[in-house]
């Protein structure tokens, strides 16, 4: 025994029904009935609690009449909408304060390293001077800013001077250039001590 | 199979009467889901074809100019340009069928020897020059489904037997 039911059409069956009958009033004289009732739906009172957690769920008591069922897909996918772009705004900010406690944590190890890191004058040349940064040799010209924060005003390459706004140093061959790091070991301070010898320090 | 049961004589005050004790929850004690009738207008869902129950047919394409109403088995493509397609209980489809709104309480199943499952389409209805609106699949509690279904929303009670479906929400 099925659950199907209908409810019976309203008027009489009359003879002669006009040619132009709708498709769906043949049914309705075929099952003799105007309405089909489905019985294995959820009751209206907790169908929320008992329905799938998809996305764009529709309440059973939306469904009556297909106006009505409008209404509430819409409404529901308004809702999924809603869920899916508060969703994607957590998302976002749980990867921006990801990225930040990430990038404070990394420059905490970083900064120091960055602080210690061994830096040399290598050579003067006629535009600027050769910097030895870590392992690699980085070319600095006159104008630009040198590893440790100071411009680079000047080069005399004849001489192996370069100058920034604190100091002129000169560069001399190095003998043990690890032993010096983090300084620019062959520098003398121009203010530090007059030029005695050869113009070594200006 | 699924027969058709029918009231006579009755006004749509004493239906609505008749129907109302059925909306309460009918074995709260018992921890059974509560059901409720779902009624549906054979007019307003436009259902134009009917498979009888008992009937068993094997179609490789229906072009339907309404809704379908399937009480008996049916297999093959239902494409309905306009309404809803109603699997009642105790019925059985298998196939693909696309239509504005999709109702089942019944089985859908798919081939066993096939690559491809059944599959259900509730497209909506798009309105000349409006937005498409509709597009629902609701399923009874006893639905048996082994498809991929389709729909713009979706009413899919738990004790439903969806173990083998595929739910995808469409535009």
């Amino acid at each position: 025994m099925s659950n199907l039911s209908t409810v019976k059409h309203g008027g009489p069956l009359s003879h002669g029904q006009p040619p132009s009958i709708l498709q769906h009033e043949i049914v309705e004289i075929l099952l003799d009935a105007e309405r089909i009732q489905l019985n294995q739906f959820l009751s209206s009172t907790d169908d929320a609690d008992e329905t799938m957690p998809v996305s764009a769920c529709v309440s059973v008591r939306d469904l009556d009449t297909p106006a009505s069922a409008q209404a509430a897909v819409e409404r529901a996918r308004e809702r999924a909408a809603r869920r899916r772009r508060m969703g994607m705004t957590a998302l976002g900010c749980g990867l921006v304060l990801l990225a930040a406690v990430a990038s404070f944590l990394v420059g905490q190890q970083v900064q120091p390293a960055a602080a210690a890191s061994s830096w040399r004058v290598l050579q003067v040349n006629p535009d600027g001077v050769v910097v030895k940064v870590g392992s690699s040799q980085v070319p600095v010209i006159v104008g630009g800013i040198l590893p440790d924060g100071q411009r680079l005003l000047s080069v005399d390459a004849q001489r192996q001077i370069y100058s920034t706004p604190l100091q002129d140093v000169r560069v001399r061959p190095q003998v043990n250039s690890d032993a010096m790091a983090g300084v620019p070991a062959q520098a003398t301070p121009a203010t530090a001590a007059p030029a005695t010898q050869g113009g070594q320090i200006e | 199979m699924s027969d058709v049961r029918t009231t006579e004589g009755h006004t749509a005050e004493a239906r609505q009467q008749e129907l109302a004790p059925m909306d309460r929850p009918l074995d709260s004690a018992s921890g059974k889901p509560h059901l409720r009738p779902l009624s549906l207008s054979i007019r307003e869902h436009n259902i134009c074809f009917v498979v009888p129950a008992g009937a068993r047919i094997d179609a490789t394409r229906l072009d339907l100019p309404g809704g379908i109403l399937v009480l008996g088995a049916l297999r093959g493509q239902v494409f309905c340009s306009h309404g809803s397609a109603i699997i009642a209980a105790g019925a059985e489809f298998q196939g693909e069928i696309e239509a504005c709104d999709i109702y089942v309480e019944g089985k859908v199943t798919s081939p066993k020897n096939a690559s491809r499952v059944s599959r259900l389409r509730a497209r909506g209805t798009t309105p000349e020059g409006g937005a498409k609106s509709g597009g629902v699949a609701a399923f009874g509690v006893q639905s048996i489904v082994h498809a991929h279904i389709q729909a713009r929303a979706f009413h899919v009670p738990r004790q439903a037997n969806f173990k083998a479906a595929v739910m995808e929400v469409i535009e």
